[in-house]
């Protein structure tokens, strides 16, 4: 079995016990981790790609030691990887003209009405309160630990989620006639 | 619909989102074909390392019993960051000083201001040459960003959105500086950028980041020892600084000032009176004494605020008061503290943080700008954007088209000049 790549970029030998350890970590987080993403993208497909950098982060952690609670780590992984997507999505635009793009599979379950009307629901609103959202309403943390995450002020996770939580509303009364 | 049924929605949409069987394979392909064709992506590596682990084969063969066997990939390819983005000539057009969310002004005249943009999925970045009377359109950021700091007309960084992006052309072009997180503190050509510890592992040490070239390049302080929790951090000159924090994983106390005198080659670290259950903190100096905000949350998300000076640059501490309003975000203009408490407005105090009177109503978040020696700009929805040389004395520089005037009995004395 080949090694992974260092910090450093060198490339390291297999450890058995550092893979077992990551595996049970990746059995046990990458399905929530999955839909956190794709909730705080609005896409399910961009959701992948912010995962797999996020787990690739906790995987170098876990081989330096010091987790000792996986779950918020992986979440704010999640997170800074999400946020840090604009770059990835930077790159694709630019070079869209010379890369062949294969159609993602559907994430979806086929024939979900509700679900579709709230990922676009979800789509239709800016970034930073769809993610404000997501984490104070889905993942049901209080305000200050949004803000933690976000490392932003609570002021504004208070302010981008009461206009996150109308906007939503609004579309979505709309939706109910 | 209420939060609850809120919760419902989300989680009954993201229980639809399943992982391929094939993501692996996939991830594995797409890494290949970017690394080919772009050099620069940051997430290649990542991508191939879920793809080589055991781990992640192991779990996707429980999905997919034909990937038992995948083969693992290996690289040694190092994260890019990508270059500047090229802005195309942006038209003029009718822009609403009132909707601004993040102000800074290199003096009297010029300065440069952040609008949402796209449905808000980018930041329109704004200029004005006559101290916020007229505005006209520079550049774009391709994230929404909340933070503006400009050091002179042409140099300047964004944050609070994405990663933290530097221009050096007064806003037309943009590049990212991975280093630096989204607090961020400045002072007489000396910029000071914090990464809070905030996730639940043991916090241990970390360097402050000092750039003396507006955020182009960085370079760390000693280490500070910071404990779980939220932080804020203060710059009163180019060698001078705070830091306040939980001083431990606790969480919610006891809490910190961290203090470097020598431009942080060192720290010293003394304890602050911030009650049990603070969770966040505000901390502004007025060439008399630092005025700290302990802010609480309650129950309902109501919060207390309660504040502490100091005169010894942090040594010791005295309760002073608290201060009304729905949040506390303590700047100071002069002598006179300002707390932007949110949707209330803007309040002063001119005795040291003793007493708090409304100085600048408001109905929703507003954003604000201090320059030292000239004033301080404050930007607010539907109203405008307005001027103060004291914090006391306001001056509507420009209306926005949706605004509805402030009344006289708002306004603690309109200003002219």
């Amino acid at each position: 079995m080949a090694g992974v790549s260092t910090d450093d970029g060198r490339v390291a030998a297999p450890d058995p016990a550092r893979d077992s350890s990551f595996a049970e970590v990746f059995a046990k987080h990458y399905a929530p981790a999955l839909r956190l993403a794709a909730l705080l993208e609005g896409d399910p497909t961009r959701a992948e790609d912010a995962v797999c950098d996020a787990f690739a982060r906790v995987y170098g952690r876990l081989r330096r030691g010091g987790v000792e609670d996986v779950g918020p780590y992986v979440r704010q992984a999640v997170v800074n990887s999400v946020r840090g997507g604009w770059r990835r999505r930077q790159i694709e635009r630019r070079h869209a003209d010379t890369v062949v793009v294969t159609a993602p599979a559907d994430p979806f379950e086929v024939g979900v009405v509700e679900r579709d009307e709230v990922w676009r629901a979800l789509r239709q609103l800016p970034p930073g309160q769809r993610r404000v959202v997501v984490l104070r309403y889905y993942e049901d943390l209080s305000e200050a630990e949004v803000a933690g995450l976000l490392r932003v002020k609570i002021g504004t996770v208070k302010s981008q989620a009461a206009k996150g939580l109308a906007a939503l509303h609004s579309i979505l009364e709309v939706r109910d006639g | 619909m209420d939060e609850r049924e809120l919760h419902e929605l989300l989680s009954n949409a993201a229980d639809g989102v399943v992982a391929p069987d094939d993501l692996a394979a996939r991830a594995e392909h797409r890494y290949r074909r970017r690394r080919s064709r772009t050099q620069a992506l940051v997430a290649a590596v990542v991508i191939v390392l879920i793809g080589s682990s055991v781990a992640g084969a192991s779990v996707l063969a429980r999905n997919n019993n034909s990937r038992a066997t995948m083969s693992p990939s290996v690289t040694t390819a190092a994260p890019t960051i990508p270059g500047p983005t090229t802005i195309p000539a942006l038209a003029t057009g009718t822009i609403d000083p009132s909707q601004i969310n993040a102000l800074s002004f290199v003096d009297a005249n010029v300065g440069f201001g952040l609008l949402a943009d796209n449905g808000a999925a980018t930041s329109l970045v704004v200029r004005t040459d006559d101290g916020g009377r007229n505005w006209r359109r520079v550049g774009e950021l391709i994230e929404p960003e909340g933070g503006l700091q400009f050091e002179n007309a042409s140099e300047g960084v964004a944050w609070g959105g994405g990663p933290l992006e530097v221009t050096t052309d007064g806003g037309a072009h943009w590049t990212a500086s991975d280093p630096v997180d989204n607090y961020l503190a400045w002072s007489a050509g000396r910029m000071w950028a914090l990464t809070p510890c905030v996730q639940s592992t043991p916090c241990g040490s970390r360097p402050v980041l000092i750039s003396d070239d507006s955020g182009v390049t960085w370079r760390r302080t000693a280490l500070l020892q910071q404990g779980l929790g939220e932080a804020t951090v203060l710059a009163t000159s180019r060698s001078t600084a705070y830091v306040v924090e939980p001083a431990t994983d606790a969480q919610q106390g006891p809490w910190q000032v961290a203090t470097t005198g020598d431009g942080g080659a060192s720290w010293t670290y003394k304890p602050v009176p911030c009650p049990t259950g603070t969770r966040s903190v505000s901390l502004a100096f007025n060439d008399r004494v630092l005025l700290l905000a302990c802010v609480d949350t309650l129950a309902g998300d109501t919060t207390t605020k309660q504040e502490f000076t100091s005169n010894d640059n942090g040594t010791t501490w005295s309760r002073s008061s608290y201060i009304p309003g729905e949040n506390a975000d303590l700047s100071s203009v002069g002598t006179t503290f300002i707390s932007n408490s949110g949707r209330t407005g803007l309040l002063s105090s001119t005795d040291d943080g003793k007493s708090w009177q409304a100085t600048l109503p408001a109905s929703d978040a507003v954003s604000t700008t201090v320059l030292p020696g000239v004033g301080m700009w404050v930007s607010i929805p539907n109203s405008g954007l307005w001027f103060s040389r004291d914090g006391l004395h306001w001056e509507l520089r420009a209306r926005s088209p949706q605004a509805v005037p402030p009344t006289s009995a708002t306004v603690a004395t309109p200003n002219t000049g």
